[in-house]
């Protein structure tokens, strides 16, 4: 390999935005059964019966609910799991 | 004649028990699904492809250039494994998993086709007929597939 002739020089990034953590909301879809999405929560985090239900009850009754958060990369990737899934998952900054 | 269940647990996997009829039916809807999805155009995929970024337009169309392609394929690669697994299969976690992901892609996509139709999904006052049959029974098969896998599930806690 050989050593690179340029530096590119990095793109400037809000410090701020990268100390937000982002969340993962996923909404409720009558057309989802609510044993489906208490078994993709709990197959897709590992989360314990009693907490996926909790989620699940909460996206039924709320509309909606936070069910991980953490860095942009882990967000993106939970949203597509989710979504593979056929669930409807969106992504936003933590305020 | 009796019938058994769609989705039987046996020990450690799930068994496919569904009969002659039934597996021709969701031969069909594959087939239908699969031409959909690489037609990738129609409004019937709409709930497939939620955004990931509603209020951030630049944002979604990175998300979706990063995605769309994977997501096209797992669901074409998942309907190969159901389509392979359809009499008497034993299933293992990822085939259970096909199973699961493709009914679940089947009912969104019977429900949009309903909902496009002026159905309001939210009611159990379904409009009769061939549509709300189909999207009411693949719903029920993934309620017994559900419960068939849910024993691995437990197993694999802690």
């Amino acid at each position: 390999m050989t050593a690179p002739t340029t530096i590119e020089r990095p793109e400037v990034v809000d410090v701020t935005d990268l100390s937000r953590p982002w969340k993962v909301l996923v909404w409720d879809d009558p057309i989802n059964l609510q044993s489906y999405v208490a078994f993709v929560f709990r197959s897709l985090f590992g989360f314990s019966e009693e907490k996926a239900h909790r989620l699940m009850m909460e996206v039924h009754n709320d509309g909606r609910a936070v069910v991980t958060s953490g860095p942009k990369e882990k967000a993106e990737m939970d949203v597509f799991r989710l979504h593979g899934h056929g669930l409807w998952a969106t992504m936003e900054h933590d305020s | 004649m009796s019938r058994g269940l769609p989705f039987e647990r046996e020990d450690d996997a799930v068994v496919v028990a569904l009969g002659e009829y039934e597996v021709e039916v969701l031969e069909n809807l594959i087939d239908d699904l699969r031409h959909l999805l690489m037609a990738d155009s129609h409004d019937t995929l709409r709930r497939l492809k939620p955004p990931a970024h509603p209020d951030n337009e630049e944002a979604e169309q990175g998300y979706r250039e990063l995605v769309d392609d994977d997501l096209l394929r797992g669901r074409l690669e998942l309907l190969d494994v159901v389509e392979e697994t359809m009499t008497g299969a034993v299933l293992d976690d990822a085939g259970v998993a096909a199973w699961m992901q493709s009914l679940n892609n089947m009912r969104l996509v019977l429900g949009e086709r309903l909902a496009l139709d002026g159905a309001d999904l939210d009611s159990h006052d379904l409009p009769e007929g061939p549509a709300t049959f189909l999207y009411e029974w693949i719903g029920e098969l993934l309620e017994f597939l559900v419960r068939a896998a849910m024993p691995g599930l437990e197993a694999n806690d802690g």
